[in-house]
C-alpha cells in the first residue's frame, strides 16, 4: 500500500514537471495555431514593467495553456465531452419537464459557439442571446443609416440582412432574432433580407462547417439585392457555367470552432462563372490583377490542409476598400458596406454599376482608419449606397460601430 | 496566481516541491515556502505585495512590543500596542476594501459630494488581516509567545495555500509546524489527493455550474420565471459552496504536503437541518474567529437577551461586510443574525420536532434566499429575483434553456447535488480499505485530474473567423 502511494506521488509530480516544461520549451515566438488562426502566446521578458503590468505573468499562464502537449487533441476531447453532456442535459430536461418534444432535431451543443445537427450533419452557431444592449446597438446603427438617408437626399440607401443559419427561426431554438427585424422594417429604407423557408433551403445556401454561404447561396443573396436596387428593372445575371473542385474538401470556421472534432465530410467547392464586363480592380488603392484567387482553383494549385479557409481564399477576403471600376458611365457608382458575406458577389454585383467602392468598416479602421462615410459620400460621385452585414454587426460590438 | 491555472499546476507547483525537498534544514524550508508564497501571491498582485508586507512588520514590530510590555508587567503598554497593531491592521483593510463604500454612504447621508477612492481590492487582505489581528491577540492573551524570526512570522502570513481564500488560520494552530515538522510520503499522498479533490470541486463543479447561475442571474425581468429563477439559485448554491469548500481542499491538501495540518473549513453544510447547524460547518474558520475574538469578548451568549441579541447582531453585521463593502453583503450578514436569534429562542424554547426532511427543506430554503441577496448587486435586485423564485412573473420558457446554451451543464448540477453530501467519501472510505479499491480511488483521482485539465486547456480555445496574423 505504501509503495502504491510513493509511486503515485513521484508519478504525479514528476508529470507535471515534464509537462511543464514541454510547454515552456516548446513555446516559439513564430508558433501558429492555424485551428485558431493566431500566433500562439510566447513567454514575454522578464522586466520590472512586464511584472508590475502582469503582463510577463500573464504570457506564462496563456504560453502553458496555448503550448500544451496535445493541445488540439485536448480540445478534441473538450468538445466530445461537451456533446456527451448535452445529450445527458437533454436527458435531465426531458425527466424533469418533459420538454425533448419541443426539439425537432438533436441539436447538441458542442462548445459555447458551435451546435451540432446530427440529423443533417450540420454544425451550426448558437444563438446569440437577445438582450437590452443587443437591441439598443442595432437601433442605434439603424438610426446612423436613416441620420444619413435623411440628409443624403440625392443618394439612395438600401439594407439588405443576409441571413444566418441560427437566425432563420427553422430550428426551434427560441431564437428572438425576428423581433428584431421589426426595426429594419420600421425604417423609411427599403429593406431585403435572405429568406430562408425551411431546412432544405438552409443546407443547399450555406455550408454545413461554415458561416458564409455556397454559391447557391450567394446566388440568392445576389438576385435579392439586384431586385432591392432596381425594383424588378434590372435582370440579375445568369451563370453561364459551373465550375466544380472535386478535389477539395472545404472545412471552415465551425469546424475549426471545435477543432475538427466531430467526423464529418468536408463541404464541397464550387463556383458559378458569369460573363461579366471588364474591369480595373483597386486594391486598397492598389490596381490589381485578380478578383481572389480562383484562377489558382482552375490550375488545381490550391494549399488542401484540413481548415484552409478557401472561402476567403477563393474568393478576395475582406479588405478595408475594394472598387471595381467598369468604366460604364452610364451607370451608378455604389458604396456598399459589407463583410466577408460579400466576398462572394462583389465582382457580379458591380458588373451592374459604373464604380462599385465596397468597404469593410473593421478592416478600414485597422488599416486605415477611422471610416468618415461622410466625407467619403462628398467627395465620391455616389449614386447608392448598400449596407450588408449580418445581424451580429449591428450588435454594440459588431462591424457598424465603425460606422461614425 | 491560483491553484487552478496551469502555471500553478506545472510549474510553481513542481518546482517548489524540488527545492523545498533538497533544503536541508527547517530553517531554509522555511524561508523556501517564503519566498516562494512571496512569489505566488506577487504574480497577480504584483504591487500590493508591499501592503502584505508592511502587515507582516507591523505585527513583528507589535507583538515583539507587547511582549516585552507584559515581560515588564506593563499592561497598560502592552495594551496600547495591541490596540495600535489592530488599528494599522484595519486601516490598511477599511482604506483598501471599505473606503468607497463608506465614502458613498457618508455622501448619500449628509447630502455632499466627497470623491470616492477607487482602491482595486488587494487579493487576500480580509484573510491575511484576520489572521494578523489573531496573532497580536493570542500573544496579548499569552496564547503564544512572539515570534523572534520574521521569516517564521512571514512564512505564517504568507504561507501560500492559504493566503488568499482561507481557511483563516491561526498562528497558535501551526506554531509548532513552523518550527518542528515532518513529513511522510502518507502525508504528501493524501495532500495530492485533497488537492485533487479540491481542484476538481473547483473546476469540473463550481465554475461549471458558475456557468449557469452568471447567465440566469444577467436575465431581465422578462426572461426570469419560476423554473429558471429556481435553477439560478440552485447553481449559485452549488457554485458557492464547491468554489470555496474545493478551495479549502485544495489549500488543506497543500499545506499537508509541505507538513502543516489545517483545521478542516467545510462538513458538508448543505445536509444541516437548521441555521445554527449550517454555520457550524460552513466556513469554519471564520465562525470561530468571529466566536472567538468579537462574540465572547462582547459577553457571548451569558448575557441578557437584550445584550445577547446586540452581540448577535454585531457578529453577523461585521460577518456580512468582511465579505464585501456592499448592503447586500451587511443584510445577508443581519438576515443570518434574525434567523439565529430566532432558532436559538423560539424554536429551542417550542421544543417541537419536525421530521428531518422538513427540516432539511428549510435550511436550504433560508440559505438559498440568503444567497439571492449575497449574489445579486443590489437590494432592487434581490427583491426582483426573490418575486422571480415565488412565481411573481410566472414560468419560464423552457426554451430558454436552449438559448443560454446551458443544457450541457445540467449534469454538473446533478454531480454538485450528490457531491454536497457525504455520500462519495463514505464510498470511497470504505473500498479504500482494500488494495483495489485504493488503486481504483488512484484511478478515480486521475480521471478528476484529467477531466480538470480538459477545461483547463479549453479555456484558451479562441477561434477567430477572420486572420489576425
Amino acid at each position: 500500500m505504501k509503495i502504491k502511494k510513493i509511486i503515485f506521488v513521484i508519478v504525479f509530480l514528476t508529470s507535471l514537471s515534464i509537462f511543464g516544461l514541454y510547454a515552456l520549451i516548446n513555446q516559439e515566438k513564430s508558433n501558429i495555431s492555424y485551428l485558431e488562426k493566431r500566433h500562439l502566446s510566447y513567454v514575454e521578458t522578464l522586466s520590472v514593467n512586464n511584472w508590475l503590468t502582469r503582463k510577463f505573468q500573464e504570457s506564462i499562464d496563456s504560453t502553458i495553456t496555448d503550448n500544451f502537449w496535445m493541445r488540439n487533441d485536448w480540445l478534441k476531447y473538450y468538445n466530445k465531452t461537451n456533446m456527451k453532456l448535452n445529450s445527458i442535459g437533454n436527458k435531465i430536461l426531458f425527466i424533469l419537464f418533459n420538454s425533448k418534444s419541443e426539439q425537432k432535431f438533436s441539436i447538441q451543443k458542442v462548445n459555447e459557439k458551435i451546435s451540432f445537427i446530427k440529423e443533417l450533419s450540420y454544425l451550426i452557431r448558437n444563438p446569440y442571446i437577445y438582450d437590452e444592449t443587443v437591441e439598443k446597438g442595432i437601433k442605434s446603427n439603424i438610426e446612423k443609416i436613416n441620420f444619413l438617408h435623411d440628409k443624403y437626399e440625392n443618394i439612395e440607401f438600401y439594407i439588405y440582412l443576409p441571413t444566418m443559419p441560427h437566425e432563420a427561426n427553422i430550428f426551434d431554438f427560441g431564437t428572438e432574432s425576428a423581433d428584431y427585424l421589426k426595426l429594419f422594417y420600421e425604417t423609411k429604407i427599403p429593406f431585403k433580407k435572405l429568406e430562408i423557408h425551411n431546412i432544405y433551403q438552409l443546407k443547399e445556401m450555406y455550408f454545413k462547417t461554415d458561416h458564409h454561404w455556397t454559391k447557391v447561396g450567394a446566388y440568392r443573396g445576389y438576385t435579392d439585392i439586384i431586385e432591392l436596387l432596381f425594383d424588378e428593372l434590372e435582370n440579375p445575371k445568369i451563370p453561364v457555367n459551373e465550375e466544380k473542385f472535386n478535389d477539395i474538401d472545404f472545412y471552415g470556421s465551425h469546424s475549426r470552432d471545435i477543432a475538427h472534432s466531430i467526423e464529418l465530410e468536408g463541404d464541397s467547392i464550387s463556383k458559378y462563372v458569369f460573363d461579366l464586363p471588364e474591369y480595373k480592380l483597386y486594391i486598397n488603392n492598389v490596381l490589381t490583377e485578380e478578383y481572389g484567387n480562383y484562377g489558382a482553383y482552375v490550375k488545381g494549385v490550391v494549399n488542401n490542409t484540413k481548415g484552409f479557409d478557401h472561402y476567403n481564399w477563393m474568393y478576395q477576403r475582406r479588405e478595408a476598400e475594394i472598387i471595381f471600376d467598369t468604366d460604364q458611365k452610364n451607370l451608378d457608382n455604389i458604396l456598399v458596406i459589407s463583410d466577408s458575406m460579400s466576398n462572394a458577389i462583389r465582382d457580379i454585383l458591380a458588373s451592374h454599376f459604373n464604380q462599385s467602392i465596397f468597404v469593410n468598416l473593421d478592416k478600414y479602421e485597422r488599416d486605415i482608419g477611422d471610416f468618415q462615410i461622410e466625407e467619403y459620400l462628398n467627395r465620391r460621385d455616389i449614386d447608392k449606397v448598400l449596407v450588408m452585414v449580418s445581424l451580429g454587426n449591428y450588435f454594440p460590438t459588431g462591424e457598424l460601430k465603425h460606422l461614425k | 496566481m491560483i491553484f487552478s491555472s496551469l502555471s500553478f499546476l506545472f510549474v510553481f507547483l513542481p518546482l517548489l516541491v524540488i527545492v523545498y525537498y533538497i533544503s536541508p534544514s527547517i530553517r531554509y524550508r522555511n524561508l523556501v515556502l517564503f519566498v516562494f508564497s512571496l512569489i505566488f501571491y506577487a504574480w497577480g498582485e504584483p504591487v500590493y505585495i508591499t501592503l502584505m508586507i508592511i502587515s507582516i512588520i507591523n505585527d513583528y514590530i507589535h507583538a515583539l512590543i507587547i511582549s516585552s510590555f507584559k515581560n515588564k508587567k506593563n499592561m497598560i503598554g502592552a495594551k496600547t500596542a495591541l490596540i495600535s497593531s489592530i488599528f494599522i491592521n484595519l486601516s490598511l483593510l477599511i482604506i483598501f476594501k471599505y473606503s468607497s463604500f463608506i465614502i458613498t454612504n457618508v455622501n448619500k447621508i449628509f447630502l455632499i459630494n466627497l470623491n470616492t477612492i477607487n482602491f482595486s481590492l488587494p487579493i487576500g487582505i480580509s484573510f491575511y488581516t484576520f489572521q494578523t489581528i489573531s496573532y497580536t491577540v493570542d500573544v496579548y492573551k499569552n496564547r503564544v509567545k512572539a515570534q523572534k524570526n520574521i521569516i517564521i512570522l512571514g512564512t505564517y502570513v504568507a504561507l501560500f495555500p492559504q493566503l488568499i481564500a482561507g481557511p483563516i488560520v491561526r498562528y497558535k494552530t501551526i506554531e509548532n509546524e513552523l518550527q518542528n515538522r515532518s513529513v511522510s510520503w502518507e502525508d504528501i499522498y493524501i495532500g495530492i489527493s485533497r488537492f485533487i479533490i479540491g481542484l476538481g470541486k473547483k473546476v469540473l463543479i463550481a465554475n461549471q455550474v458558475g456557468l449557469i447561475a452568471d447567465k440566469i442571474f444577467s436575465l431581465g425581468i422578462n426572461d426570469l420565471g419560476f423554473t429558471i429563477a429556481w435553477t439560478g439559485i440552485i447553481a449559485y448554491t452549488l457554485q458557492i459552496y464547491f468554489d470555496f469548500s474545493g478551495y479549502s481542499d485544495m489549500a488543506i491538501g497543500l499545506g499537508k504536503v509541505f507538513g502543516f495540518k489545517y483545521l478542516e473549513n467545510f462538513r458538508y453544510p448543505y445536509i444541516s437541518q437548521s441555521v445554527t447547524e449550517f454555520w457550524r460547518r460552513w466556513h469554519i474558520s471564520l465562525g470561530s474567529w468571529f466566536r472567538d475574538y468579537v462574540y465572547i469578548p462582547l459577553g457571548g451568549n451569558k448575557v441578557t437577551t437584550l445584550r445577547y441579541s446586540i452581540n448577535i447582531f454585531v457578529v453577523w453585521f461585521l460577518t456580512g461586510l468582511w465579505h464585501g463593502s456592499s448592503w447586500n453583503f451587511i443584510i445577508w450578514g443581519l438576515y443570518y443574525g434574525v434567523i439565529l436569534i430566532i432558532e436559538k429562542k423560539l424554536f429551542l424554547n417550542l421544543k417541537f420536532s419536525l421530521s428531518k426532511i422538513i427540516k432539511h427543506i428549510y435550511l436550504l430554503i433560508v440559505v438559498m434566499f440568503g444567497w439571492v441577496v449575497f449574489r445579486t448587486d443590489s437590494i432592487a435586485e434581490a427583491k426582483t429575483y426573490i418575486f422571480a423564485l415565488l412565481g411573481g412573473f410566472g414560468n419560464s420558457k423552457l426554451n430558454l434553456f436552449y438559448d443560454l446554451s446551458i443544457v450541457s451543464l445540467f449534469p454538473f448540477i446533478v454531480l454538485g447535488i450528490v457531491g454536497s453530501t457525504p455520500l462519495i467519501k463514505k464510498l470511497f472510505d470504505k473500498i479504500n480499505q482494500y488494495i483495489i479499491g485504493s488503486i481504483l480511488y488512484d484511478v478515480f483521482l486521475l480521471i478528476v485530474f484529467l477531466g480538470c485539465l480538459l477545461f483547463l486547456i479549453n479555456d484558451s480555445f479562441n477561434p477567430f473567423i477572420y486572420f489576425r496574423f
